[in-house]
């Protein structure tokens, strides 16, 4: 395909059965170790981070922790590899994770034994650094964050959060992770910069905490200074050693790194180097495994134009700097307990980059950058950074042709955001248009507006559970309408117990977390001399997600239809068949998942349910405080917390097997959508998009072949021209499905119901299909070159 | 009055890629005057809803059996039903849990298919896209169709007629005011060939061919190719001298495949698959350059 043509001289390496576009032999090289690369846990961190109780227990806890991480810094030493042009590493390790045991630790012990049996992220773990692990697990044991937010929950929300009805724990894995770097004052002044602001503050502070506050930041700052200078250190030690053009090349990282540390970023490579080396310190301070670089196609754009003018870099140069970073970013992971692993499935940390859209006036805002970042990735093809994409209605005709050939060309690397939907969104939620403007993607598929401290995708109700407790409560109903007033009611109890966890959770972070380093970071921190676990951000929202929600709309719809409509069958029937998986009662299921009106297919009458139940969740979750100072905002996203939660959760009155996934963010069930992609879009855009500020998610599934001609590229185009712009839809990632999919999906056909192929000239369900032509078609797909 | 006027609708099919410009809805009408031995739906042959099984869907529940008024179905055969007996009447379809039993081809007035059609009125707005007509061979159902098409031009919707063109000329004359453009299939020039292989004389086809073009008509010729059967290079030289001739502009070649073929088993039909492998790409390829010449547009598969 075109999109996969590669400039001349562009290498090509081929692994896992893809063909991957490097645009040069060192990008090849890189992309190939990195790809083959164990991960392992580095001790340094976790090891100073408890020394430092000790250490500096005369000292407020804010300064503590700043020296902590000041202790882990110089206790880390400059790691550059072979071949490396954006160079640095959290840890001493090429692909390793540190350990954040005041967080939480029990699950360490636990967890250490069980490596073999996690069914992902599987880390390389010494027996040696396991038991160097479990010594410092155990000093932690009872001071921990987590079991600070557990020791101050009432027993209804502890009941609900055992019985993984809500969950508020993505706080604890690590940080509050999700917030708005601010790269661009960093990148502007540096690190001097920054350093300068808080000691002039601190002269004029009044209040001890205050004071104590620009003290921690003068710490961290400081010590990423010298973190970097040592970095220049062994950009030069290496350099001495090296010969010819790797040599040169090294002197070259050494000025770049000597330079940043203090100074403002100079260059479009001094760009990205400090973006990077921020991210890295960030993620070392915090640990939060969905830190955010943003809109770097924006902020790096200055710098960049600015090269290419002068002749500093060329456009072949400028490609070659954004792989390497691409191949850095990848290298860097995070150690997670294995449920929340499985909530991660196949992705040890979601670290996003955010192109296009528009700037904080309203003006289109994409530049040579956005296209640069993105063609990088449709061929590149890295783990990290998800590139998120904003499109709005004066997006480029040539952008949007862009974006097209990356979605549909079959890496499937990246997703798509609606400007015209997130931005009405968050000024909703009470964000200033301009910063609305500005928002970046983090986590899965969360706006974060400019300004922002909030975990906008830790907290989930997970709905089947709720739906569990009213249809298992022994209640009779005599009326579809009585019954979904109990579940109402239910759902707002389910909130509201999350909101209390989620107080409880903030306040632990508040009291044992404080976070200097983020602080310098974020916006409005350093003007109010106020941490960001205490509020000193500017937006302080938390969002509330609703896992499951179009397997508790066909529920709803099955209820209603089969036992309050048709009357084919009791509440009490119905219960018995779900309570035994179904076992014995087939024939309900079918009569479940055939005869019950199902959400995805342009119905009318399940599409408004499906908006009056989300109007509903919206109405509860928003009148919930957040302890910062913001409030909670809903979101329907997934990421693959579908799985988890399908995994805790029985049978569901849809059909759906116990322990099976849910269905994905906003996306209609896997098979429920029998009409094709423009009836599950509109289904999906029942509900109002504009109040999930924390996010609404729509995954489609294509085949290859419904993608092969040009024609069919210019058709999905403009679906997602309808879906974007008519529609009002917020958000879309496209699959294009391969081989192994559709042998799975042969396998059991009924999981993937919705799976569309192309056949010879018309587009089919695959499931429809017969054993003979699904054979050919998974064959074509093999042999295809999508 | 067309609200009273029904048809048989075997399938809507939304998010059609091949059947026509833009993102369209093709509404799939039941009967077809042909048997031709490729035939890629012969489930749209018979005119009359049809009974189908799905043996993969069937979850062996048996409700089907008592639900049936003629004692049709029995559960020890693996085709479940007994032709003979069966009448189609499709209350084993109702009764059917899992859709494995269904009733292919359902009675529809033409305000119920525009209900349908309307649907995806903004994905057509975006995409200058609209609805295509097609089948089995939908102008069998004549004064549906008219109805259907004028119906869909009332709502302003561009239309594609898909048809083999086995009608009188003032007929189908008189429903191109309603249709924007024609796919006209063309499935060979030989008489006696065209009459043994689907079992009708070309004569009216290839003249009202002709008219169309002459009439100025927008035309697309979709072309199957069979190998052995209307691919044999006498054959396709005769096909290309009398698009030359018309001045047909655009042509779709459709290589043949297999797909069609394991619908078989679902229905009851004579119709047996060919023993001849699917068309290579390359093979399409070669043929395509053969009409390729004056300007023509050519292309593999539909659009």
């Amino acid at each position: 395909m075109d999109t996969q043509n590669p400039e001349p001289g562009t290498a090509k390496s081929v692994d896992g059965g893809a063909v991957h576009g490097a645009s040069t032999e060192r990008t090849r090289r890189l992309r190939a170790r990195v790809m083959k690369a164990p991960m392992e846990v580095s001790l340094i961190r976790a090891r100073k981070y408890t020394e430092a109780r000790r250490l500096y227990a005369d000292k407020p806890l804010i300064i503590q922790r700043a020296l902590a991480l000041k202790d882990t810094l110089e206790a880390t030493p400059a790691v550059i590899f072979p071949d490396e042009l954006i160079v640095g590493r959290a840890t001493e390790k090429f692909t390793a994770a540190a350990v954040y045991p005041e967080v939480r630790s029990e699950w360490l012990f636990k967890e250490l034994k069980a490596m073999d049996r996690r069914p992902t992220h599987k880390f390389v773990i010494s027996a040696e650094e396991a038991a160097g692990l479990e010594q410092i697990a155990a000093q932690w044991v009872g001071n921990t964050a987590q079991e600070r937010m557990l020791e101050n929950l009432s027993p209804a929300a502890r009941e609900l959060r055992e019985k993984i009805v809500v969950t508020g724990d993505g706080a604890f894995n690590y940080g509050l992770h999700l917030f708005y770097p601010d790269l661009k004052t960093a990148l502007a002044h540096g690190l001097n910069g920054l350093l300068d602001g808080a000691r002039r503050r601190k002269a004029g502070a009044t209040e001890q905490e205050q004071v104590d506050f620009y003290t921690a930041v003068e710490i961290v700052l400081a010590a990423a200074q010298n973190w970097i200078l040592a970095y220049a250190a062994e950009a030069e030690r290496q350099a001495a050693q090296a010969d010819g053009e790797r040599s040169r090349e090294l002197y070259d990282i050494a000025r770049v790194l000597s330079n940043i540390a203090r100074r403002p970023a100079a260059t479009f490579h001094e760009g990205l180097q400090l973006v990077y080396l921020l991210h890295l310190l960030l993620d070392l301070a915090d640990g939060g495994h969905e830190i955010p670089y943003g809109r770097l196609d924006q902020l790096l754009f200055p710098l960049f134009a600015a090269d290419m003018e002068s002749g500093v870099i060329d456009l072949a140069r400028a490609r070659e700097l954004v792989e390497a970073f691409y191949i850095q970013a990848s290298t860097i992971v995070h150690f997670l307990e294995g449920l929340v692993a499985l909530g991660d499935d196949g992705n040890t940390g979601r670290l996003d980059l955010t192109v296009g859209g528009m700037d904080e006036a309203g003006q289109d805002a994409t530049n040579a950058l956005s296209y640069l970042f993105l063609s990088t990735m449709g061929q590149l093809r890295t783990l990290q950074p998800n590139v998120m994409v904003r499109l709005h209605r004066d997006t480029p005709e040539e952008f949007l042709d862009l974006v097209t050939r990356v979605l549909t060309d079959g890496s499937n690397t990246i997703a798509v955001f609606n400007d015209e939907v997130i931005i009405p969104a968050l000024t909703a939620a009470g964000v200033a248009l301009a910063d609305a403007r500005e928002y970046l993607v983090g986590g899965c598929v969360s706006p974060v507006p400019r300004g922002t401290y909030g975990p906008l995708c830790g907290a989930h109700v997970f709905a089947p559970k709720v739906l569990e407790r009213v249809r298992t409560s022994g209640t009779s109903y005599s009326s579809y309408d009585a019954f979904y007033q109990d579940f109402k009611a239910e759902l707002s109890r389910a909130v509201a117990m999350l909101a209390e966890i989620v107080h409880a959770g903030d306040a632990a972070h508040r009291d044992l977390l404080p976070q200097p380093l983020v602080s310098a970071l974020v916006e409005g921190c350093l003007e109010r001399g106020t941490d960001v676990k205490t509020g000193g951000g500017r937006y302080n929202l938390t969002g509330m997600n609703f896992i499951g929600f179009a397997n508790i709309v066909d529920s709803l719809a099955a209820i209603k239809h089969l036992v309050f409509t048709t009357g084919q069958m009791t509440l009490a029937e119905m219960a018995q068949a779900v309570a035994a998986n179904f076992e014995g009662h087939e024939q309900r299921r079918q009569l479940m998942l055939h005869q019950a009106p199902r959400f995805g297919n342009d119905d009318d009458g399940v599409d408004s349910m499906a908006r009056e139940l989300f109007d509903f969740y919206h109405a509860e979750v928003t009148q919930h405080p957040t302890l910062r100072g913001g409030h909670m905002v809903p979101g329907i996203i997934a990421a693959t917390t579908h799985i988890l939660g399908g995994f805790v959760s029985g049978a569901t009155p849809d059909g759906r097997p116990a322990r099976t996934p849910l269905a994905v963010g906003a996306a209609p069930s896997n098979g429920a959508a029998r009409q094709g992609p423009t009836a599950a879009l509109k289904s999906v855009t029942a509900i109002d998009h504009t109040k999930g500020a924390a996010g609404v998610s729509v995954n489609l599934r294509f085949h290859p072949s419904a993608l092969q001609t040009e024609n069919d590229i210019q058709k999905f185009r403009d679906l997602l021209r309808t879906y974007f712009w008519t529609l009002g839809g917020m958000h879309l990632q496209f699959s294009v499905v391969d081989a192994a999919t559709l042998r799975a999906a042969k396998a059991e056909p009924e999981k993937y119901q919705d799976l569309m192929v192309r056949v010879a000239g018309y587009c089919a369900r695959f499931v429809d299909l017969s054993p003979m032509t699904q054979d050919e078609i998974i064959a074509r797909s093999e042999y295809g070159g999508i | 009055m067309a609200e009273a006027i029904r048809g048989v609708v075997f399938d809507i099919q939304r998010y059609s890629l091949h059947d026509g410009p833009g993102i369209r809805t093709t509404v799939f009408l039941k009967g077809c005057p042909m048997r031709c031995a490729w035939c890629e739906n012969p489930e749209s042959i018979q005119a009359n809803p049809q009974l189908a099984f799905y043996h993969n869907r069937c979850a062996g529940c048996g409700t089907c059996q008592p639900a049936c008024p003629f004692q049709a179905i029995d559960l020890a055969k693996p085709e479940r039903i007994d032709w003979e007996r069966c009448n189609n009447c499709g209350r084993c379809a109702e009764a059917c849990p899992s859709g494995a039993l269904q009733l292919i081809g359902r009675y529809m007035t033409v305000e119920e298919v525009v209900q349908q059609v309307r649907r995806d009125r903004l994905f057509y707005e975006q995409s200058g896209g609209g609805v295509t007509v097609s089948g089995g061979e939908p102008t069998r159902q004549y004064d549906f169709l008219a109805a259907l098409l004028q119906a869909f031009k009332g709502e302003g919707l561009h239309t594609v007629l898909e048809t083999n063109g086995l009608l009188a000329w003032k007929k189908l004359q008189a429903l191109t005011r309603w249709v924007d453009l024609i796919y006209l299939d063309l499935k060979g020039i030989d008489p006696t060939l065209h009459r043994q292989q689907t079992g009708v004389d070309n004569r009216l086809i290839l003249s009202n061919a002709r008219r169309l073009m002459a009439a100025g008509q927008d035309v697309v010729f979709r072309l199957p190719l069979i190998p052995g059967l209307n691919s044999a290079p006498h054959q396709l030289d005769l096909l290309t001298r009398f698009l030359d001739d018309i001045g047909a502009r655009e042509v779709h070649l459709l290589p043949y495949h297999k797909s069609g073929e394991d619908k078989l088993r679902n229905i009851h039909t004579s119709q047996r698959g060919l023993p001849i492998p699917a068309m290579t790409h390359a093979e399409a390829e070669r043929l395509k350059a053969l009409f390729e010449r004056s300007g023509r547009k050519v292309m593999i598969g539909g659009a």
